[in-house]
């Protein structure tokens, strides 16, 4: 083998082609897939913006601006109310003043007040993931209370940050609930598949009556077992469990089906006659075969799990303030009033369609690219 | 032993192999039928013979040769191998005493592009016997794959590819050195050269034969175009509808057949030469049904030469000439026409 | 009218594909003599399927026809089909009526959910002008008698999985002859077939032939099928003809040193010596980005430098026979 080694450093493009392993068939292939690339970009910002969200914020998310209440998105210039131009964007100071018809409250800007925005600087206090202190902030102006990218929400909270704190809570949700669910959708779909008989015809039934169930109020009654003293903690895991154990049924489903159509493979049968056991079979030859599949299927199911996270907490039997996640902002968006007059409340949702769409397009690519040999 | 007996014993004997498979119905399942796969099946193979297996498609010659390497497992019957003067019963082999047995007889696949793991390179894929045999060493596993990959014309360099950078020659060529992989004695070639190109098909079917000489081989080739199995088989078994309708040396069965299927079989092949005349015996109707069987010789139906007791007996394999087997009840007094007979050069 | 009803003349389909251009048919030519059959014979991979596809202007993307000419003879004038769009009016007249194509794998040709009868009216139903239903069935049950379908009857209203590989085979030549096309183009129709199934299709359309007077373009990789129904023979390699010619030049003079391999490397019945065959050296090539040479020169036994100087041509060797090789 010493020998290959040495000659493999030399290997024309062609012959490199001809030893690609599956990941990088799959890779050369998946690369070529536009939309799957941007939406793999996509995702790759969005959790790091969320996983650092301190970092991103403009301020704590539990603070709120007695002087900002529902305040509209802050308007970022260039040009000041002179006409100079400036190549460092700022914002300006806000004054409240009162329609005098319907005594409605409203912000307009005070020219004279003019904060510059700038990259790096000292804000609110923070400790990243928990447990890094630190007090430096991307972006933003170290002028409290005045720029609020996304608008505040009814209490006065700065959106902005709230939702970059929620992105971490929400796509998280989709990605430990659907370790759940390739676990139990493996463990139960590969006994189905392989051992057959009655343990498949058990085991299909159940996935039947769980598919048959109204999901809505089957949360509902799983939320309401719960014990309210948990702490919001327990809860989420609670959460994502119980997505799981609904979700498990269709990856279930789809590892039966392959491991019935690879069990008459002729490569498999090969290795049977080469005096393989089953063990081997399924590690060796079986597994890696739908590995791919599942890969597909997995990432396909990531944003059903963040659309499950997003309507319970929306429906107020998910996670519940103060952990934010896009349900929960959402929450107060939920009569027509606040959305009609303050129509920034939705932004969380734009995001959870923006996150929902990229992981579409990444699974839609990857499964363009899973099988490499078709 | 004496030594001439080691050789004129059969290397493998199967006696009375039986393959049903039971049609269920309901939620009950109920068994409701019977698919005879395979029915009563005796046969000898030789050392070093090729036997060919020919038939249409679900007369059972690829659950036959399936049923052998108890792939398949059979309903009733026994299997025996002899090596070297040891008599095996196959079929009592518990699961790893089966494996270890693994070695000795081998399989070729039809598909070549079904047939290899995409996700595993050459040498893992020639390799992957011998490593589970286990009594290999990595640098003997090595040495041996290298060796095989040669054998079988391909180039030693190429080992670390993946199957897809292989045309379906090539392909077949990788399965047979797995086949032989851990010296084999039995090999069983399934419709081996069907899914390959005439050119491809020569090549592969030349290597058969090489290999055969060079490792004392012995192979059921199984097969549905009768001028290849002509070529390479020392013997023919005409199978249909799961039964051994003939069975005889090469030339006796093309020239002179001595059941009314083989003759229509025979009738049927097109000859490359526009300058032959083909003389068609049309055989009416279809293929039989193995889940339901016509009562007597399941022939019958379509035979020319159907008599009252066709419909009724069943006609057991016999001896009608030294070393050719034929089940019809008329095979010592049909005048059947062979090849010389039906391909008339003009 | 004209002693040919279908002339290809340097036919090039092309399919632009990522990794560069696949040159599937590269300058095909043939003639189809009318009431004759011509069969193209070639291994995988070497444009004959294409061909016809091309024929019938049904090349699936990325393909393309980018030059040649296909001149059909109605009887009255000459098209040449390759200046109609695919999707055009007039190519929708030509198939199905005129030329007709049935193909290797019976089952997968003919919908599975439409039952026989409905889809042999449907494809006599979209050439009438006036619509007659009673019409059109009684020209199916005909045509169902005339490939001898077992129970005609029956067999109209059953669906294909309800038949055997070889009725599905009559049902699809019922269903291309339907409209007594001029033109049947057989793409390997009795491959996937038992011999001696594939006996009685290649017999049926030997008497359909007589019967209707038309053509056949006869597609196979099987020497033996060949021999027994082509009047002529184009042999196809690597996107090329590379000999053409009566079935008797091909097979007691192929001059192409490919066709003297492919006839040398077939076992022949009754004609078992123990020998070995003798097989083509090396594999067939995929016509991605091929290189300006000889198709065969890679394979070829007698290759001289020459032959990678540059793309012979088709020569006219004796009346009728021609060969695209730099030595003949």
């Amino acid at each position: 083998m010493a020998l290959f080694k040495k000659k493999k450093a030399k290997v024309s493009m062609e012959e490199a082609m001809y030893m690609e392993t599956q990941a990088q068939l799959i890779w050369r292939k998946f690369k070529k897939h536009k939309l799957a690339m941007a939406g793999m970009v996509i995702l790759i910002i969005l959790y790091l913006v969320g996983f650092f969200s301190e970092f991103f914020a403009t301020q704590d998310i539990a603070k709120r601006s007695t002087t900002a209440i529902s305040m509209a998105p802050t308007k970022i210039h260039f040009v000041d109310a002179e006409g100079n131009f400036s190549l460092q964007p700022f914002v300006y100071g806000l004054k409240q003043e009162e329609d005098p018809v319907t005594w409605r409250k409203y912000y307009v800007e005070d020219t004279t007040q003019k904060y510059p925005l700038q990259f790096f600087y000292h804000g609110d206090p923070y400790k990243l993931l928990g447990f890094i202190p630190g007090d430096i902030h991307f972006f933003g102006t170290p002028q409290p209370d005045v720029f609020f990218p996304f608008g505040t929400d009814l209490s006065g909270r700065d959106l902005y940050s709230r939702v970059l704190s929620a992105l971490r809570i929400s796509l998280t949700t989709g990605l430990v609930g659907v370790f759940f669910t390739f676990i139990l959708g493996c463990l139960f779909g590969g006994i189905s598949g392989f051992y057959g008989g009655i343990a498949d015809t058990i085991i299909q039934r159940v996935i039947e009556f769980l598919m048959s169930m109204p999901s809505i109020p089957l949360w509902m009654a799983l939320a309401a077992a719960f014990p309210s003293t948990w702490s919001s903690l327990q809860t989420y895991f609670a959460i994502t469990i119980i997505l799981s154990l609904i979700g498990w049924t269709s990856l279930a489903r789809v590892v039966r089906g392959k491991l019935l159509e690879l069990r008459n493979e002729d490569f498999v049968t090969a290795a049977r006659v080469a005096g393989a056991s089953d063990g081997y079979i399924i590690t060796k030859h079986l597994l890696p075969s739908f590995s791919s599949y599942l890969i597909v299927n997995v990432t396909l199911a990531i944003p059903g799990m963040i659309l499950s996270e997003t309507s319970l907490s929306f429906l107020g039997i998910g996670l519940t303030p103060p952990i934010v996640s896009l349900g929960v902002l959402l929450q107060d968006a939920q009569s027509i009033n606040t959305v009609s007059m303050y129509p920034w409340m939705m932004i969380p949702g734009l995001f959870v369609v923006i996150a929902v769409l990229a992981f579409n397009f990444v699974g839609d690519g990857l499964r363009d690219a899973a099988d490499p040999y078709k | 032993m004496s030594e001439i007996d080691k050789n004129t014993q059969p290397l493998l004997e199967i006696t009375g192999l039986k393959k049903h498979y039971p049609i269920e119905a309901g939620i009950a399942k109920k068994q409701v039928g019977l698919v005879k796969a395979v029915d009563d099946v005796t046969l000898s193979i030789r050392r070093n013979e090729v036997l060919g297996v020919v038939g249409e498609s679900g007369c059972g010659k690829t659950t036959l040769g399936r049923t052998i390497l108890r792939i398949i497992e059979p309903t009733e019957g026994s299997i025996k191998f002899h090596f070297d003067g040891k008599e095996i019963d196959f079929i009592s082999l518990d699961k790893k005493a089966l494996r270890g047995m693994r070695r000795h007889i081998q399989m070729i696949f039809q598909n070549p592009y079904t047939s290899l793991n995409p996700r595993m390179t050459i040498f893992d894929i020639v390799a992957e016997p011998m490593r589970l045999a286990g009594d290999y060493t990595e640098d003997e596993i090595s040495d041996r794959v290298r060796d095989l990959i040669g054998k079988v014309g391909l180039e030693v360099k190429h080992l670390n590819r993946y199957p897809h950078a292989f045309s379906g020659g090539q392909r077949q060529r990788i399965g047979i050195a797995r086949a032989l992989a851990l010296g084999p004695r039995f090999v069983v070639a399934d419709e081996a050269v069907s899914a390959l190109d005439v050119s491809i098909q020569a090549q592969i079917l030349n290597l058969l034969q090489e290999l055969k000489e060079e490792y004392d081989l012995t192979y059921m080739f199984i097969a549905h175009n009768l001028s290849v199995v002509e070529h390479i088989s020392d013997r023919v078994c005409v199978m249909y509808l799961g039964r051994v309708a003939e069975l005889s040396e090469t030339e006796e069965l093309f020239y002179h057949p001595m059941h009314p299927y083989t003759e229509a079989l025979l009738s049927a092949i097109p000859v490359a030469d526009p300058t032959v005349k083909n003389e068609r015996i049309v055989m009416p109707g279809e293929v039989g049904n193995a889940a339901n069987l016509p009562s007597g010789c399941c022939f019958h139906p379509r035979c020319r030469y159907a008599q009252e007791c066709c419909r009724k007996e069943c006609p057991p394999l016999r001896e009608a000439a030294p070393g050719h087997f034929v089940a019809c009840h008329f095979a010592d007094s049909l005048k059947l026409n062979g090849i010389g007979e039906l391909k008339i050069k003009n | 009218m004209n002693e040919y009803i279908l002339q290809v003349k340097n036919l090039k389909t092309w399919f632009r594909l990522d990794t560069g251009t696949l040159k599937a048919v590269d300058d095909v030519t043939f003639s189809l003599k009318r009431n004759e059959t011509i069969g193209i014979i070639g291994e995988s991979g070497c444009g004959k399927s294409v061909t016809a596809h091309s024929i019938l202007r049904t090349v699936q993307n990325p393909g393309k026809v980018l030059g040649g000419e296909i001149l059909y003879d109605d009887g009255s004038r000459l098209a040449d089909l390759v200046n109609y769009k695919p999707d055009s009016r007039e190519m929708r007249h030509l198939r199905g009526r005129e030329i007709s194509m049935i193909f290797q794998e019976p089952m997968a040709s003919l919908a599975p959910v439409y039952t026989i009868g409905a889809q042999m009216m449907e494809a006599v139903m979209v050439h009438q002008d006036k619509k007659d239903k009673m019409a059109a069935k009684d020209a199916c049950m005909e045509m169902l008698r005339a490939v001898g379908m077992p129970d005609p009857e029956q067999k109209f209203n059953s669906y294909p999985h309800q038949m055997s590989g070889g009725q599905c085979q009559r049902a699809m030549i019922a269903l291309a002859m339907v409209n007594r096309p001029r033109i049947l183009i057989a793409d390997e129709p009795t491959t996937a077939l038992d011999v001696t199934v594939q006996a009685q299709i290649t017999d049926l359309m030997k008497r359909f032939q007589k019967e209707y007077n038309m053509s056949i373009i006869y597609i196979t990789h099987d020497m033996g099928v060949i021999a027994e129904m082509a009047d002529t023979i184009a042999v196809m390699y690597l996107g090329r003809v590379v000999e053409s010619g009566s079935v008797k030049a091909i097979f007691q003079n192929p001059l192409h040193p490919y066709t003297r391999g492919l006839l040398k490397s077939m076992p022949v019945l009754g004609n078992k010596t123990g020998e070995k065959l003798n097989a083509i050296e090396g594999n067939v090539p995929v016509p991605l980005d091929p290189p300006e040479e000889c198709g065969f020169c890679s394979r070829c036994p007698n290759r001289t430098p020459e032959c990678g100087a540059g793309i012979p041509s088709l020569k006219e060797v004796e009346p009728g026979h021609l060969v695209r090789c730099f030595h003949v």
